[in-house]
């Protein structure tokens, strides 16, 4: 892209020749015409003659601006005019539409001294939306016009353009194109005229088109027409033939010189006829030059302009010659010509020998990775888009507008659905915004801003449109080659180079638009993540109009003029000292390898864009936040399972991935997923700003979404049979668990249970209404299946013996659980009922008006109590209490089974004790923590005179259970704390092939905990008889100690967490009918988008996805090119595993 | 090809490399030493990043677009040299410097580049000659990574083609002005040596011996 000239000594020398671009040739040919005012707005293909008369204006003494829009900058040029200075103004094709309205009248009113619009066209569309043949609009606003084929007819032109335009009054339009602009060729320079200003002449006859005058003045249009064609034919050098014959190619612009190098050294007997003024054309020598030929044709771009005005002269002066050109299919219609289409039409119409082979057909290998446009490397504008992807998601609708930043509509942000003009971006939002009842987002640079943003802002305060509009201010014009803006003046006339050669100027776009009457304003820097971010949230959640100004130089700008981009706000410590880099040890390592849990999915796109999503709203600037290597939830998980790895999948809709990781740690997930006490959830970081990600809810909606979908369910990975043999004693958690580990590692498993159903305390502790049976059916089908010999109705002790298992089996697993209740001795309880709770609910399980009635007292602070309180209210009874010796906070059992309790009418009495029974009455007493020590009734203390009386029926004793060890006839076992067997930490008992799982073992009694107790002795087992490396390829979870510095977010914006629907709680008491429904998709998405990701993840292209900036490739790991690097730290604070330094 | 080019140099390589100024520098220096030029720009997007070509025709011609194959090609980057194959032929030489820019399409798409021994095998199947050196490596170390277009420069002033044009000695380097970094870049490709890689054991002998 072009850069603002330097000096060009050429351009100010006199005589001679030099290599110059066509668009200097321009600049010079108007310093030989003595230019006095130049003006114009950067375009490409014409940016370099508004920066070559930048560059010189001082050095010349010529007047120069560049104009805030074309319209403007005509508007100036013609002012110029008519205060006496030959004037000229620069613009690409799009601009002399902008201008369109002045210069629809200029022509009327004629102009002072010359003035010369140079429109740079763009056949092809290089780099512009479309392509135009301007011709047409000079020919509709009578303007003539000049089409250069190379720089040095450029030159001439420019030259001639002014006497020309002198001579009939009317402005000259010179058409170069991109061929002609870019290109660098040898050019004669003639002599530099100073400049001069004659002084305006008064004329309001002519001046002022008010009706009256304008259609007088219309009938002088006529006559100056008249005089630019006596001018071009007197000039006699811009039309000429060369060659001889009845035959020729006629041809102006950048094709002309096409066709002069085809006939050069092509078909002889073919004349050129070369126009360079084509409109108003010389039409005399045209007809002259036709009447003496049998065969024309015409090669042009873009439009049939010159042969349809040759098809009329011919017709008007009935001249027999025939002529071809696009019209007769001889030439393209659009785009740009190169030697074969020309060598081709001139074969093709004069039917000559054809020459041209057809290009060797495009290897058939495949294609070559293309280089699309994408954002350089450090440009501040990338931020921009990173977070309005992150902070409006993929639903919004963006609108884009010309210049840098048109980019972000590229990969990876693809932040973009429409592109119109310049400054198009802002009334596109409101327009879409009103019909669609949408909040939009418009993007635009400062320098398109100021062009024709401020007039569509003003619409839309006026409209109180919903859209969000960003204005990009990097202090350049930077597309264009990094001319000034109207904010900030570039050292003009100054050759550049070191210090800061940029002065800010009065200009602010914050106060401008305020005063448009926005009153969201908000400028940020978008180097600086965090603060970007949260403006966007704002922005997101406002009403009505707001502007975000991201304020940044660009840094590939302040490079080139050798300045330092201003450091962001906070300084970092050691001011960029190293380079940016990537470190591979943390770069896609996954935080739970290290203890040998690593899960085995791919590196996937979507399920990057959304962890990279959630990571980007806690982004910020600081120093990285010291990432833990595994998540908190996955640290206080039993089963360790990696819950940002599923809870990600859900967000980003891969259920099946998600339920992949979910089996991979946990063999029932239909009972945990309903009934686990949700540790995580207490770890989760977003309980210390809003609410913990409802981690389990979203567990069961996938469990849900597998149920509804078998066929997608993935099928479990089974080590091959290796012939051994275990027994696993009791199908509860533990018992089931410890089966379905044991077969997946290619064990014959038997599993026995005394009862006549599996599930133990799932089937028979925890109510339907928790947990409904054929959930739990679902889960040991799912054990069963996968080859586990399930055996009920076998007892230990009475139909089995540990010996006998011992001589059938390599190992054995007890997994007995606490089945015998501890009882509780109450004085005087003669008349009323006392009922252990796990009898209680094993009976429970049907609402036969077997209780209704009654008033219950539950004594017992755990899930226990709670679940047999509920159950006594479905059974019917009139008033139940819990009775406990702990407060409410100390309670162990469920918060929110206490608070579901307690909708349904259950009275929780905690911190009393049961002193004893006084006929149907039982007196209780209020107590308090003594000993902090004892976790067992010890600990509390009777606070005398707080006793209560209350009538009851019936009291269920829910303080706790121990193991019955008296099953295991005779097999010495040591012994643990609390009646509890004795294990190591991998459930191995002191005999050697005896291992032990479940409440059996574990201090804390909770499903999940009994699981993973499961697995662990699994785990034991294997390696036992396996050896180390083998049990070590499924290791169990680990047991993991609380994370010295608990992980903290920066920054969380706050959601509120889904509430998974609930029976009400009228209706429930009235059945087991299970009282919680899952959560459906598109709450399950938008919570599971609520997961910050904190731990290391191995799977993650976060830097290549969402930032998506250049500098990184892949080559092993990820890298950062040095070459293109400008350390600009954005992927720092977005690595969402902290590996960038 | 054309009856009116003497000769035709076509410079390509990525956006930020210095590719245009190589061309300009090339051009400029014929040109004040008496012969006619035309540079001209192939237009893909040349912001730093993207793909950038331009040529420079010593000779008569009017039309700023090369008029078949180029005599001399000087790829600033492999894959570059490889787009632009198509318009190779039997008596192009092809000069590459043999640093790489991985497109970021590639890394987006979880690729690293594509195997040089198969871009110089495109190469090698259109043109008649294929050299290859990796002089960025050699510059990198001495601080003067931008300044691998004039060091082709200074490798293509040895080539047989260019050295037909009959031009005094010293024209390119006198035209690099007074910058010492510029006449040791300049240096460092003249004195480079360059691998022949046209035939495809030529390639492998070639990239072996680079390690």
């Amino acid at each position: 892209m072009s850069r603002p000239l330097r000096a060009e000594s050429a351009l100010l020398a006199d005589g001679g020749e030099a290599l110059l671009l066509g668009n200097e040739a321009i600049v010079r040919g108007a310093l030989e015409a003595g230019v006095a005012f130049a003006t114009g707005y950067p375009g490409t293909p014409s940016s370099e003659v508004t920066d070559g008369f930048a560059a010189l204006a001082d050095a010349v003494g010529l007047g120069f601006q560049y104009a805030v829009n074309e319209k403007i900058a005509v508007e100036l040029a013609y002012a110029a005019s008519l205060a006496g200075a030959r004037s000229i103004v620069a613009m690409k094709h799009l601009g002399l539409s902008s201008a369109g309205d002045p210069l629809s009248t200029i022509p009327y009113m004629g102009v002072g001294a010359g003035m010369v619009i140079v429109s740079a066209g763009d056949p092809g569309c290089h780099t512009s939306p479309n392509e135009q043949d301007q011709r047409h609009l000079a020919d509709m606003l009578h303007l003539p016009a000049l089409d250069p084929s190379t720089p040095d007819e450029a030159l001439r032109l420019t030259r001639f353009a002014f006497e020309l335009s002198e001579a009939c009054k009317l402005p000259v339009l010179l058409r170069p194109t991109t061929r002609v602009c870019h290109a660098r060729a040898p050019v004669r320079l003639g002599t530099r005229r100073p400049p001069e200003v004659r002084g305006f002449v008064r004329d309001p006859a002519r001046l002022l088109p008010v009706p009256v005058n304008a259609r007088r003045l219309r009938g002088d249009i006529e006559l100056r027409l008249e005089q630019a064609r006596r001018k071009i034919l007197e000039d006699g050098s811009t039309f000429t033939r060369v060659g001889q014959g009845r035959r020729a190619v006629l041809s102006s612009g950048a094709a002309a010189a096409l066709v002069a190098d085809v006939l050069r050294d092509g078909p002889a007997g073919v004349a050129l006829l070369r126009v360079a003024a084509v409109y108003p054309l010389p039409a005399p020598w045209l007809v002259e030059e036709l009447r003496g030929l049998d065969e024309l044709l015409v090669v042009e771009e873009l439009s049939p302009f010159l042969e349809d005005a040759l098809r009329s002269l011919a017709s008007v002066h009935a001249l027999p010659v025939r002529i071809r050109g696009q019209r007769t299919g001889h030439v393209q219609r659009h785009g740009e010509l190169s030697r074969e289409a020309v060598l081709r039409a001139v074969e093709g119409a004069f039917d000559l020998p054809r020459t041209v082979t057809d290009a060797p057909a495009a290897s058939a290998a495949p294609p070559l990775p293309s280089r699309p446009p994408i954002l350089c490397s450090g440009c501040p504008h990338r931020n921009a888009f990173v977070a309005v992807k992150a902070v409006f998601g993929d639903d919004a609708l963006m609108f884009n507008d010309i210049g840098c930043y048109t980019l972000g509509a590229s990969p990876p942000f693809n932040a973009g659905d429409a592109l119109l003009s310049m400054g198009s971006g802002i009334a596109m939002a409101a327009g879409v915004a009103r019909m669609t009842k949408q909040r939009t987002v418009a993007f635009l640079g400062d320098s398109t801003f100021f062009h024709s943003g401020m007039p569509a802002l003003l619409d839309v305060v006026k409209e109180d449109a919903d859209v969000v509009t960003v204005v990009l201010d990097n202090d350049v014009t930077a597309m264009t080659g990094f001319q000034e803006s109207p904010l900030v003046q570039i050292g003009a006339g100054k050759s550049g180079g070191h210090g800061d050669a940029r002065v800010r100027r009065r200009v602010d776009i914050a106060t401008i638009v305020r005063a448009l009457g926005v009153n969201h304003v908000e400028r940020v820097d978008p180097w600086q993540s965090a603060p970007t971010h949260a403006a966007f949230e704002r922005a997101r959640d406002g009403k009505g109009p707001c502007v975000l100004i991201l304020e940044r130089p660009c840094p590939v700008f302040l490079q080139r003029e050798g300045i330092e981009n201003p450091p962001v706000v906070e300084a970092p410590p050691e001011p960029h000292a190293a380079r940016t880099q990537v470190d591979n040890q943390t770069c896609r390592t996954c935080g739970r390898q290290a203890l040998g849990h690593r899960c085995h999915q791919p590196v996937m796109q979507p399920f990057e864009r959304s962890m990279a999503r959630a990571r980007a709203l806690e982004a910020n600037n600081d120093p990285p936040l010291v990432r833990p290597d595994v998540a908190p939830c996955a640290g206080k998980c039993p089963l360790f399972l990696c819950v940002q790895g599923y809870v990600t999948h859900i967000a980003a809709g891969q259920y099946a991935d998600a339920l992949e990781l979910i089996l991979d740690g946990l063999p029932l997930p239909e009972s945990v997923c309903r009934v686990c006490d949700r540790p995580c959830e207490t770890a989760c970081v977003r309980a210390a700003t809003d609410e913990p990600v409802a981690i389990n809810d979203l567990k069961r909606f996938v469990v849900d979404w597998a149920n509804r979908h078998p066929a997608d369910v993935p099928a479990r990975a089974t080590d091959a049979d290796h012939g051994r043999r275990v027994a696993v004693v009791g199908a509860g958690p533990a018992g089931l668990a410890a089966a379905s580990d044991l077969r997946a590692r290619g064990y014959r498993v038997s599993l026995f249970d005394a009862r006549a159903e599996a599930g133990g305390l799932l089937r028979f502790g925890i109510p339907e209404y928790r947990l409904p049976k054929a959930a739990l059916a679902r889960d040991v089908a799912r054990v069963t299946d996968s080859g586990v010999e399930l055996h009920l109705g076998r007892a230990l002790g009475r139909d089995l013996s540990l010996t006998a298992l011992l001589a059938e089996h390599q190992g054995v697993v007890l997994a007995l659980g606490a089945a015998r209740p501890i009882a509780l001795e109450i004085p005087g309880a003669y008349v009323v009922k006392v009922v252990d709770a796990l009898a209680y609910l094993a009976s429970a399980a049907a609402v036969d008006g077997t209780g209704a009635g009654r008033r219950v007292l539950v004594v017992g602070g755990g899930n226990s109590a709670i679940d047999a309180a509920r159950t006594a209210v479905r059974r019917g009874a009139t008033q139940v209490t819990i009775a406990c010796l702990e407060s409410r906070a100390a309670m162990p059992a469920i918060a929110s089974e206490i608070h579901e309790a307690e909708e349904e009418g259950v009275v929780l009495a905690a911190g009393r004790r049961v002193l004893r029974c006084e006929g149907p009455r039982v007196v209780t007493a209020t107590v308090e923590r003594a000993d902090p020590t004892r976790t067992d009734a010890g600990a509390y203390r009777t606070v005398p005179g707080g006793e209560t009386a209350l009538d009851i029926d019936q009291i269920i004793v829910a303080i706790g259970q121990a193991p019955d060890l008296t099953v295991l006839d005779g097999v010495e076992l040591a012994r643990g704390a609390g009646g509890t067997l004795a294990v190591d930490d991998g459930g191995a008992t002191s005999h050697p092939r005896v291992f032990a799982a479940g409440d059996l073992v574990e201090a804390a009694r909770t499903v999940t905990t009994a699981v993973a107790s499961g697995r662990r002795a699994a785990w034991g087992i294997d390696r036992a008889l396996r050896g180390e490396v083998e049990a070590n390829r499924r290791p169990p979870p680990p047991r993991l100690p609380a994370p010295a510095t608990p992980f903290a977010a920066k920054r969380v914006d706050r959601k509120p967490r889904v509430r998974p629907a609930e029976m009400a709680a009228g209706a429930r008491t009235s059945s087991f009918v299970e009282v919680v429904a899952p959560i459906d998709e598109v709450a399950a998405r938008r919570e599971a988008e609520r997961c910050l990701v904190c731990g290391k993840c191995g799977n993650c292209s976060v830097c290549i996805e969402v930032v998506g900036c250049p500098a990184f490739y892949v080559e092993g790991g990820i890298h950062i090119d040095r070459a293109l690097c400008i350390d600009c730290r954005l992927c720092v604070s977005t690595c969402t595993n902290g590996a960038i330094q | 090809m054309s009856g009116v080019a003497e000769l035709q140099v076509l410079f390509c390589g990525v956006g930020g490399q210095g590719v245009l100024r190589a061309a300009e520098l090339f051009g400029r220096a014929l040109f004040a030493a008496g012969k006619r030029v035309n540079i001209g720009q192939l237009h893909g997007m040349s912001q730093r990043g993207g793909s950038v070509s331009s040529f420079v025709i010593v000779g008569a011609a009017e039309a700023a677009l090369l008029d078949g194959a180029p005599d001399l090609v000087v790829a600033l980057e492999p894959l570059e040299a490889a787009r632009a194959a198509d318009c190779f032929g039997a008596n192009t030489t092809v000069l590459v410097n043999a640093h790489a820019v991985v497109p970021y399409e590639r890394t987006r798409q979880g690729h690293g580049y594509p195997e040089q021994a198969e871009l110089l095998g495109r190469i090698a199947a259109r043109a008649g000659r294929v050299l290859t050196a990796n002089l960025s490596g050699a510059l990198e170390p001495l601080g003067m990574a931008r300044a691998v277009g004039v060091a082709m420069l200074g490798a293509l002033s040895r080539q047989p083609a260019y050295l037909a044009l009959g031009m005094p000695s010293g024209v390119l380097l006198d035209a690099l002005g007074s910058s010492s970094d510029a006449k040791r870049a300049f240096a460092l490709g003249a004195e480079a040596t360059f691998l022949d890689c046209t035939t495809a054991q030529g390639t492998r002998d070639g990239l072996q011996a680079r390690h």
